[in-house]
């Protein structure tokens, strides 16, 4: 056995101490920690991908210290990469790699433990992909929760993201607390921590109405990461104020992580012994429709780009939601090509609208109108990017896309097509409609009434703030 | 008797997330998220209770002693641990909160523009 599994939660978390130490002895020279940050990061990214390599020929399986099963009984605690865990951290540790790539420039000054918090986040991220232990679970989630949390309030210059932050922390602590709460009770009826004993367990007991209530609180807990209505209004107010590379983590990968953990959850714990499968699906599937559609809503009235952009992670949270809920090995395995894909798209939104941001000093659509002409190339990606969004081919989100529509339609459900057209529609013609104001002029430049433009010039005067960053402490 | 734990559990969480919904004071918020960790502690350590059970500590006692649950001991204790980072945490933001903007209600803290 080797201890690939182990390094991709040790590197990050090792780095991060070892920039905290280097930090204050470093001075100036911060480029040494970015290069380390970027490093350490870019180093996960390979080894993960080595991971879903070696995973086509079946899972890996990790028991830390060694201490592995002894007739069935768990008594270590494992990791469990599969093709979709693998995956679904890589696309965590690629989009660290280009956040803080980016950050680079973006940041004239910054704090170290800026580069700190982004590798636990990432360890958190990991970890919480890869771990076979439910509680553990909880654990890596608010791992991943508390470094969000103090990146989301990185730069405490405005009311906003300090109410932002703390409307996520709270919010998101509740659901852990909630999920505690499930893991705990479940604990109590099978005796077992670890997700494939208790998936065993569960199999051979006819499961009664305390595995139902603990599987809702799992669920409930995990809900309310994944940003699914009614628990959606955290969301865009952190990802308002975040600074943009986290806002590539929050938006890119992490509301994914929620939805990914209650199909884990779904899977390979609870399964068909749960029963009350038909109910399940229904209720995801009504949550997730929502959830679509409330947030390519409020998506097509916002003119914030970087609240617009998170309206839309609501919706695509939605569509996965209802990917996940038919329950079908297609539907999941479209919502993996689809999850990676949006990342890697909304990635590159987020990243375009930081650079706009640092170079013409707003977010606000109205405002920018047509003063993007100059930056070219970022109007091209943008472009390039809203097309994808769009779930336009060639991209991998109409791939993606493609695969829930036919499991929805092979289930009897042609509507949710239909619906999913429809958001799609909304969220990118959003999306489009900034593209070609912003950096192309298009359209008749909206009129500037006072308000919006006392607006814009109070942003304008925020973007010092935003370049470059709180002094190091 | 064997419910009671549960109760007390469910009643904590119900007060705690009373509070957390009808708060005016970030303070005042972040205590009453952990009177809804504290539920947790309560229903981990109820579900590892065995009745006339001795620590599990098996030092001068015989093997076959019935002891309670050391493994949701060592839960409760991380969740501890865990409670105490994210309480740190917010209270640091509460603190940045007053520094910058002397408020510590959470309506006067809303200055988002959508």
């Amino acid at each position: 056995m080797d201890h690939l599994l182990a390094l991709v939660v040790a590197v990050p978390l090792l780095t991060a101490v070892a920039i905290f130490a280097a930090g204050p002895l470093l001075g100036d020279r911060r480029r040494v920690l970015d290069a380390m940050a970027i490093g350490a990061a870019a180093s996960v990214a390979v080894m993960l991908a080595v991971i879903m390599v070696r995973t086509a020929g079946g899972d890996q399986v990790y028991w830390f210290g060694g201490f592995r099963p002894a007739r069935g009984i768990a008594i270590g605690i494992d990791f469990e990469a599969g093709s979709l865990s693998a995956g679904l951290a890589s696309l965590a540790a690629v989009l660290v790699t280009a956040a803080m790539t980016f950050s680079w420039r973006y940041f004239r000054r910054v704090a170290t433990y800026y580069h700190a918090l982004m590798l636990i986040f990432l360890a958190g991220m990991t970890g919480f992909c890869l771990t076979g232990d439910i509680f553990d679970l909880f654990v890596w989630f608010e791992l991943m929760g508390v470094a969000a949390y103090a990146l989301t309030a990185y730069r405490p210059e405005e009311r906003g993201s300090l109410q932002g932050a703390l409307n996520f922390a709270v919010t998101n602590s509740v659901g852990a607390y909630l999920s505690l709460s499930g893991i705990g009770l479940i604990y109590g009826r099978t005796g077992a921590l670890n997700m494939a004993q208790i998936g065993t367990y569960i199999g051979r007991h006819p499961p009664d109405g305390l595995v139902t209530v603990a599987f809702l609180l799992i669920v409930a807990g995990l809900l309310i990461k994944g940003a699914i209505v009614p628990f959606h209004f955290w969301l865009a107010d952190a990802h308002a104020v975040a600074p943009t590379p986290v806002c590539v983590l929050l938006s890119g990968v992490m509301v994914e992580l929620g939805l990914y953990g209650i199909a884990r959850v779904y899977w390979s714990v609870f399964g068909l012994a749960l029963g009350h499968r038909a109910a399940i699906s229904h209720v995801f599937l009504a949550l997730g429709v929502l959830t679509a559609v409330v947030g390519a809503l409020f998506c097509f009235r916002e003119r914030h780009i970087k609240r617009m952009l998170a309206f839309s992670t609501i919706s695509h949270a939605g569509m996965f939601l209802a990917g996940i809920a038919l329950f079908t090995p297609l539907g999941l395995a479209g919502v993996a090509v689809y999850v990676a894909g949006h990342g890697l798209v909304k990635a590159a939104l987020f990243l375009c609208v930081g650079i706009v941001l640092h170079r013409l000093g707003s977010v606000n659509e109205t405002w920018l109108h047509g003063r993007g002409r100059p930056l070219r190339v970022t109007g091209v990606v943008f472009t390039l990017a809203a097309l994808g969004l769009a779930d336009l081919p060639p991209f991998a989100t109409f791939l993606g896309k493609g695969y829930i529509d036919e499991s929805a339609w092979a289930h009897g459900l042609p509507w949710v097509m239909g619906v999913f057209v429809a958001c799609a529609i909304l969220t990118g013609g959003s999306v489009f409609r900034v593209a070609g104001g912003v950096f192309y002029g298009l359209g008749d430049a909206p009129s500037e009434d006072p308000a919006m433009a006392a607006m814009a010039a109070e942003e304008t005067s925020e973007t010092d703030s935003t370049s470059s960053g709180p002094r190091s402490p | 008797m064997q419910y009671f734990p549960f109760v007390v559990v469910a009643w904590i969480l119900g007060v705690g997330l009373y509070g957390i919904v009808t708060s005016r004071h970030l303070v005042h918020l972040i205590m009453c998220l952990i009177v809804v960790q504290s539920s947790t502690y309560v229903l981990l350590l109820g579900v590892g209770y065995v009745t006339g059970a001795v620590a599990p500590y098996f030092y001068d006692i015989g093997v076959h002693t019935p002891a309670v649950d050391p493994v949701v001991q060592a839960l409760a204790l991380t969740d501890v641990v865990v409670e105490a980072a994210v309480t740190a945490l917010l209270l640091a933001f509460a603190v940045q909160a007053h520094k910058r903007f002397g408020t510590l209600d959470p309506q006067e803290l809303v200055s988002l523009k959508g």
